[in-house]
């Protein structure tokens, strides 16, 4: 914890250095983004996906603090939607990316979990969100038939992520 | 200290998540039945019903959103194309079970298949 807080100090207290880490990330997340864009998972449910972008949010949450995580956030989905979405994919990634950090950001609040699993519950209630933005958008409660496939895609990709975080994060420090 | 992969607690939430996957797998369950028609609904009104037992058919559904291409192919249907930009409809896999759905959500258009006991509100083409 000690050497946790002493890095994010040194990171956040110089100006210059927390504006470009902010805008290398920002730029890092919307390529992983595009990567998605262009080669999706096609497992037969268009919501299911790595979410690869998630490392690089977690990252900045854990390595530079909530508020940036929520600036790097909220750029990459902006520019996604201006690049290579519209103004639907767009909102429906905010919701998506607004309720999972969150989430992320309360229970790493405890200090009872892993990156890893903060990562899952955040991956988790991503899907969650989303689906409640789809089914409210189509008016129909049908689409909560794939709940459960879809909450447990989020585990899954969420202990990814959050290993492969946790993995960059050691090389930081 | 090395930053851990995981913690004991961690065990604790993962549960906790599966618990309500698990749940909501029980609580909405679809009835696994394969079902005869697929019923198109654009912002919650029933505009379409297709029979799933036609050989193979082909038509394109136009609302004031735009229009997506379905196609009904050995009792299953999906959705060939869209016009708009993300296209995830077509990357649903077809759909043949009673409950079963597929979304268009730049389109606010959703097919749902019914089984046979549902009659169909209205059947067109």
């Amino acid at each position: 914890m000690g050497s946790e807080r002493s890095a994010r100090k040194r990171v956040t207290e110089n100006r210059p250095l927390v504006t470009t880490t902010c805008a290398l990330l920002a730029a890092l997340a919307l390529i992983v983004s595009y990567i998605e864009f262009l080669l999706p998972l096609n497992v037969g449910l268009p919501g299911i996906k790595l979410g690869l972008a998630n490392i690089v949010v977690v990252l900045a949450l854990y390595y530079l603090g909530p508020q940036y995580a929520l600036l790097i956030n909220l750029i990459r989905i902006a520019l996604a939607a201006l690049l290579f979405g519209s103004l639907f994919s767009g909102l429906y990634a905010l919701a998506g990316g607004l309720v999972s950090l969150g989430v992320m950001v309360l229970l790493k609040k405890t200090g009872l979990f892993s990156l890893t699993a903060v990562s899952m519950a955040g991956g988790a209630f991503h899907n969650l969100a989303q689906l409640i933005v789809a089914a409210l958008v189509a008016s129909t409660s049908d689409v909560f038939l794939y709940l459960p496939v879809l909450f447990v895609a989020g585990i899954a990709t969420g202990i990814f992520n959050g290993i492969v975080c946790t993995l960059v994060l050691r090389k930081l420090k | 200290m090395k930053l851990p992969f995981f913690k004991k607690a961690d065990v604790v939430l993962l549960a906790v998540l599966l618990v309500i996957g698990a749940a909501c797998m029980i609580l909405l369950r679809g009835n696994s039945r394969p079902g005869n028609t697929a019923i198109v609904r654009v912002d919650g009104e029933v505009t379409d019903s297709i029979p799933l037992t036609q050989e193979r058919w082909q038509s394109t559904v136009s609302t004031k959103y735009g229009s997506n291409t379905l196609v009904v192919e050995n009792g299953s249907i999906r959705v060939e194309d869209a016009d708009c930009s993300g296209k995830d409809c077509t990357r649903f896999a077809p759909i043949n079970k009673s409950g079963q759905v597929i979304i268009c959500l730049p389109h606010h258009m959703s097919v749902t298949v019914s089984g046979g006991d549902d009659a169909p509100d209205a059947v067109i083409h």
